[in-house]
């Protein structure tokens, strides 16, 4: 019996269906099964199954964004159960991004988050044009592994270097690395700005945040 | 000594035509009032929301949405004047927007430029947003001047440094895509005031116009906004681009995408008539096409680029004139793919009737300047411009006497009608370029040797001493208040 649930709980996120998502955890949960094993036998099954297919060229964006929102459904289902038992699910990071403040591009920014959650990072997105305040406060608030900063416009570029600017002021920067991103962002701006990690795409991001987390503090 | 710019040659196309037909355009419109009407756009400005309220459109302050009835939509549209006219510094390049021809500018706003000498890649800076003025002041092909890249010399007020390397260097009309803001606003209509000299020159010639995008979807920027009522107010055209992104920011069904982006756009354009009644407003439609994999922005697509004629044709429903998204291209160097943009977006809204369009001289997704890249868009534009032209069946294009006279097996070369005739025939400069062995040349080659040799030999009028001083006066001013507090 659980093992049919596991595999239709991997399904539901491999057809996007956040609804039959969220159902079948609740079915697990009243048949007191471990929410946690449901999480990594069931659900992640299914978004491993979708990220593989998505690396090898054979499913779009849409159905990836689909498998995280049905993710996401369930895992707040699972979430308060997880918590009445004292267990945490195991994430890789937590990563709090942001387009900067004067900005609203959205597209790039959300991808990035997409598949930094697809990947396993816990990430809250604040949205665009955040103040520098706000992005901080959340880092520290969730005591975050990595703060990931878009920006697409030249003229916001340097909210980028403002919010480095005051990480070291506020000595964050030894918890906290700093990923930037955009359209204007070259490799030389990230060495100006002394921004730890940088990509041009939503997968080198993936591959950047790793990177950030498995160096030494 | 400064050289004569030459005068601007339009597309004037022989016939109209219609992408989608009057029940189409009819099914679309009714898209976009039921949008507005339902669902309604996001105004993050509370000035707006209160011109919104203030009209009686239903405005939810809390959230932020505006919700605007179909008769309230076309109330406030029929106030928008239809016809025209953008002034230039100088008045014979003024362009009319009478509906009988299409303009084209530069490209704007790009971040990266393949350096004039060194041909290294580097960031863009306000020298060549005033060498690439001179050479669009050059070009025929070029109605009017978007500031083809940024100023990021100067972060803080850049806009205000493109407007000051533009007017110096160009007699031609100037859009801005960048002054978002009504602090960078002020000054930049201080500006438009130096250049038309008086108060009424600007509202009856203005001399400078700005094009907001829209926030994709159903979305509206609040200082893009705050810029364009004061522009409005002053007299200054502004316009609304929506670049909804097909499947991300708009539906991935191209109708889809052309409702929700015109109601963006169209929200935008009720607030101008609310606020300004009869200001003159343009409508313009550039979407993309979702990359399946990368989420990008594609412009060059084989069914993307239908999109754009078909938002002229949405600008005309509404009673407005049209700015067309045309030469928006994927092509990372000038070549085959940049042409083949280039040509059918041109063609398609010219014969669809657009008034004005964008952007000749960037590649990489609008982003990077090929200084030749502009030389050889220019190269299609005249081609495009005269196939639009259609034919001449005069009696004398005829020459039904000269073939009755040159008979079966004769040759027309020795005919006086021939030799009259080849000298209008226009060839193109750069593909029929031949070297000294009667060989083809390179296009490319050429389109940079041309480009290279505009921007040494042209330099147009120069703007008066005193109105140079003002505008210096001017942006040293923003420099201190704006550059500063940043
Ligand atoms: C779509 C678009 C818009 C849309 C955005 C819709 C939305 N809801 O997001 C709209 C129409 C609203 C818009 C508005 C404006 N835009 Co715009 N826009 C674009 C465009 C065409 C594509 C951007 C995009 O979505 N790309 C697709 C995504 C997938 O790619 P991406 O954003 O680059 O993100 C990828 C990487 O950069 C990276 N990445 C991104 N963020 C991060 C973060 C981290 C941490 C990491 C590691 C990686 C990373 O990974 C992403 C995924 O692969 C670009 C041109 C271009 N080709 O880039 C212009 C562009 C950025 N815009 C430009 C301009 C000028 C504007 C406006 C000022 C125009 C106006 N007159 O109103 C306004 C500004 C509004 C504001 N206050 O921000 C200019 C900028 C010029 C400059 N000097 O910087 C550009 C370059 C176009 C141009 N030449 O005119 N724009």
């Amino acid at each position: 019996m659980s093992e049919e649930l596991l595999k239709a709980m991997a399904q539901s996120i491999i057809d996007g269906e956040s609804e039959i998502a969220a159902d079948l955890a609740r079915q697990a949960i009243e048949a007191g099964l471990d929410p946690l094993t449901a999480i990594s036998k069931g659900f992640v099954e299914g978004v491993n199954q979708v990220g593989d297919s998505f690396a090898c060229g054979d499913v779009f964006l849409p159905e990836l964004v689909m498998a995280g929102e049905a993710m996401k459904a369930a895992i707040a289902v699972l979430e308060p159960e997880l918590k009445k038992r004292g267990a945490a699910r195991e994430v890789l990071g937590k990563v709090v991004l942001a387009t900067v403040e004067g900005d609203i591009h959205e597209i790039g920014k959300s991808l990035v988050g997409t598949m930094l959650t697809a990947s396993g990072f816990e990430v809250f997105d604040l949205g665009v044009n955040v103040p520098a305040d706000q992005i901080l406060a959340k880092a520290e608030e969730v005591k975050a592994d990595i703060i990931g900063l878009s920006a697409l416009l030249t003229t916001t570029m340097v909210r980028q270097k403002e919010i480095i600017e005051a990480m070291d002021a506020r000595g964050m920067r030894n918890r906290t690395k700093v990923m930037i991103g955009g359209a204007p962002v070259t490799s030389d701006w990230v060495e100006k700005i002394k921004a730890d990690g940088y990509s041009e795409d939503a997968i080198g991001a993936v591959n950047a945040a790793k990177l950030l987390l498995d160096a030494p503090a | 000594m400064f050289n004569e710019t030459p005068p601007l040659q339009p597309i004037r196309p022989r016939s109209q035509f219609h992408i989608v037909d009057e029940e189409q355009v009819r099914q679309l419109a009714n898209g976009t009032l039921e949008v507005l009407s339902d669902t309604g756009v996001h105004c993050p400005s509370e000035k707006c929301l209160r011109i919104y309220a203030d009209h009686g459109a239903q405005v939810d302050f809390d959230r932020q949405i505006v919700r605007i009835a179909p008769d309230l939509v076309s109330s406030s549209l029929s106030q928008a004047p239809r016809y025209y006219t953008m002034g230039a510094r100088s008045p014979s390049h003024d362009i009319a927007l009478d509906g009988t021809a299409m303009f084209c500018a530069t490209d704007g706003c790009g971040i990266e430029t393949i350096d004039f000498l060194t041909r290294e890649r580097r960031p863009s800076c306000k020298e060549d947003i005033a060498k690439m003025a001179r050479m669009a002041d050059h070009l025929t092909s070029i109605g009017f001047y978007w500031p083809i890249v940024s100023a990021v010399d100067h972060p803080s007020t850049s806009p205000l440094h493109e407007l000051d390397a533009s007017f110096n260097n160009t007699v031609k009309h100037v859009q801005s895509e960048t002054v978002m803001g009504e602090e960078l606003g002020r000054y930049a209509v201080e500006m438009a005031r130096v250049i038309a000299g008086d108060e009424e020159t600007m509202r009856k010639r203005p001399p400078l116009s700005l094009l907001v995008c829209c926030i994709a979807p159903l979305g509206q920027d609040k200082e893009g906004m705050e810029s364009a009522l004061l522009f409005a107010k002053a007299g200054l055209p502004v316009g609304f681009m929506s670049m909804a992104n097909a499947g991300t920011t708009g539906p991935a069904s191209l109708a889809g995408t052309v409702v929700a982006g015109d109601a963006e756009i169209v929200s935008a354009l009720v607030l101008i008539q609310m606020a300004c009644p009869g200001a003159p407003v343009f409508h313009s439609f550039m979407p993309g096409i979702m990359h399946p994999r990368t989420g990008g922005y594609l412009a060059t697509t084989w069914e993307g680029t239908l999109l754009y004629p078909i938002g002229v044709e949405m600008a005309h429903y509404w009673g407005v004139p049209s700015l067309a998204g045309i030469f928006a291209t994927d092509g990372q160097v000038p070549g085959w793919q940049t042409g083949g943009d280039a040509a059918s977006s041109l063609m398609l809204c010219a014969l669809a009737g657009a008034e004005t369009g964008s952007g000749l001289g960037l590649v990489e997704s609008c982003t990077l300047l090929y200084p030749e890249e502009i030389v050889m868009d220019s190269d299609i534009y005249h081609r495009v411009r005269l196939e639009a032209a259609g034919l001449d069946t005069s009696r004398e294009a005829l020459a039904l006497d000269v073939i009755k006279e040159t008979g079966p097996r004769g040759m027309f070369l020795k005919h006086r009608h021939t030799r009259e005739h080849l000298k209008r025939r226009q060839y193109s400069d750069l593909t029929a370029q031949t070297d000294r062995l009667n060989q083809l040349r390179d296009p490319l080659e050429v389109a940079r040797e041309k480009a290279n040799m505009i921007l040494e030999t042209h330099h147009p009028q120069p703007l008066e001493a005193a109105q140079q001083a003002e505008i210096t006066r001017i942006l040293a001013a923003a420099d201190r208040e704006i550059g500063g507090q940043r």
